[in-house]
């Protein structure tokens, strides 16, 4: 094991901020990239300027309960981690149900307790040992994005276009499959006792705020109020599950 | 060897989108690496091969699960927003969700020359707006004793259950927009979840087969029928957030699901 260090280890040293912003541009740029191609095409294609702006309206507004939540993945990981590792990571490609589990298991290949870790006390070798784990942890899907993604969607896009009612139900049953999945594991623990039950009611919660936001644009004809529905639905469902968890755990 | 064509004006902007996409997820894959490297660099410190292999070994689930997620989220999002949204993470919690909700709203498919401009201009917003919060957020934490308040159980405790908000909020959405096709999935999930709890440690690597079983039941259906327009019943509440249509509506007639994807 190497101890001899050419610069004093701290997990929130500048330089650790300064490379995790580089990479962080990097994204964003990326981002900014893709948004200025889709703008120009939408011109190109004579789409009416009102839907970009609706659209990204809907986008911003949808997303910052989940920013917020991600956000606040970021200040659980600092403490052990410190804040530039869990603030990249959780920046680009990663979810913090993912970047814990590969954190802990970056911790596990040096047998070294996860529950142990403080961003004080972790060493330089541990430290780049979890970063570089957590890192090759999302290379696969990257390399089948550039590799796969042209051939995987053009056959997609043929299967749709031979039966175009068939290719509408297709995609929307994988969806549902996909959701399926993520709605169900709010239920694996029902059976340990009420405690199991708070993702449930909270899945009730925000499904009622839906319902409610529903009725209220159905009797009011503001439509406006949709681009809401899904964010505030959101938040409302996190909020209740303090005092729900508080009175029932 | 096939010779590159960097003069790319004289082609489609699909072929542009793969053209441009690959060069970003390449470069993306160098750049994901560039902090461990560049940390070891600095700090003199490098992981012992032993540690790396027993690592690489515990990941290869993530691994399955980001492959799963290439095939089940790339005929959702379309070829440029795959591009983007695999780079940008987040895809299950706030991505493919933000995104679906945009086309939704447009009553567009992702298929689509428009659709596949509203999911890049989602993503890319999404992207945007997510990076900046959290930039705004690591400035608190890192300037003010906000980090001490995050870290509280309440604040923590908010934040692990987003998924059953997010869920719960969607259920509403595509449950009865497309009951049908929903309940088969959404039944056999929840009664294994509940039959079978440590179903969810692997439950990433199951969702391409519960996509399959979902689009069987749905070819069945459609092939008997029973997703015809006219025969399809009502649901008892159709939320739509098309600007073409109510968000709720009590459908009554066959002429009103027709505003409906499927319905």
């Amino acid at each position: 094991m190497k101890n001899s260090l050419s610069v004093d280890f701290n997990a929130n040293a500048s330089a650790l901020y300064v490379i995790a912003a580089l990479v962080i541009l990097y994204v964003l740029a990326q981002s900014v990239f893709f948004l200025i191609r889709a703008l120009k095409q939408s011109k190109k294609i004579g789409m009416d300027k009102a839907v970009i702006k609706r659209t990204a309206r809907r986008a911003a507004i949808f997303s910052i309960a989940p920013a917020i939540s991600i956000f606040i993945g970021v200040a659980a990981l600092a403490p052990k981690l410190g804040i530039p590792l869990p603030w990249l990571r959780l920046s680009v490609i990663g979810s913090l149900v993912y970047e814990t589990s590969a954190a802990e298991i970056g911790a596990k290949s040096m047998n070294v307790p996860w529950e142990s870790f403080t961003a004080t006390t972790i060493t330089a070798e541990q430290f780049v040992t979890i970063a570089m784990i957590m890192s090759i942890g999302c290379l696969l899907p990257l390399v089948m994005v550039g590799f796969f993604t042209k051939k995987y969607s053009s056959g997609m896009l043929k299967m749709e276009k031979k039966d175009k009612k068939w290719g509408e139900i297709l995609s929307n049953a994988m969806f549902m499959g996909v959701v399926s999945c993520f709605f169900a594991t709010n239920f694996t623990k029902v059976t340990t006792g009420l405690a199991g039950w708070i993702p449930v009611f909270i899945i009730l919660i925000s499904a009622t705020v839906m319902i409610i936001f529903g009725v209220i644009q159905k009797a009011t004809k503001w439509r406006w109020i949709n681009d809401y529905a899904l964010p505030v639905s959101m938040i409302v469902g996190m909020v209740c599950s303090v005092p729900i968890y508080n009175a029932i755990v | 060897m096939k010779k590159i064509d960097f003069n790319r004006k004289n082609h489609t902007y699909s072929e542009n989108t793969h053209f441009y996409g690959r060069i970003w997820s390449v470069v993306s894959v160098v750049m994901m690496m560039v902090f461990p490297i560049a940390a070891g660099a600095i700090f003199d410190a490098w992981p012992t091969a032993q540690a790396i292999g027993i690592g690489i070994t515990g990941i290869l689930i993530y691994w399955a699960a980001g492959a799963v997620e290439f095939i089940s989220y790339t005929p959702l999002l379309g070829a440029t927003s795959v591009y983007l949204g695999f780079v940008t993470g987040n895809l299950s919690n706030l991505k493919v969700p933000c995104a679906l909700s945009c086309l939704d709203a447009e009553n567009v498919k992702a298929s689509t020359d428009e659709g596949d401009i509203i999911a890049t201009v989602s993503t890319a917003v999404s992207s945007i707006v997510t990076i900046l919060v959290i930039i705004f957020g690591v400035i608190l934490i890192a300037a003010t004793p906000l980090a001490e308040l995050l870290a509280k159980p309440a604040a923590q405790k908010a934040a692990d259950y987003l998924l059953p908000a997010l869920f719960g909020a969607l259920a509403v959405v595509y449950i009865s927009r497309n009951p049908k096709i929903a309940f088969p999935p959404v039944i056999l999930m929840v009664v294994l979840c509940i039959a079978i709890p440590k179903i969810e440690g692997v439950i990433s690597i199951l969702v391409p087969f519960v996509a399959i079983f979902t689009v069987g039941v749905a070819r069945i259906m459609y092939k008997k029928g029973w997703l015809d327009d006219k025969k399809q019943k009502a649901a008892p509440v159709a939320i739509d957030e098309g600007e073409n249509a109510s968000a709720i509506t009590e459908a009554t007639s066959d002429d009103e699901n027709k505003e409906n994807d499927i319905d």
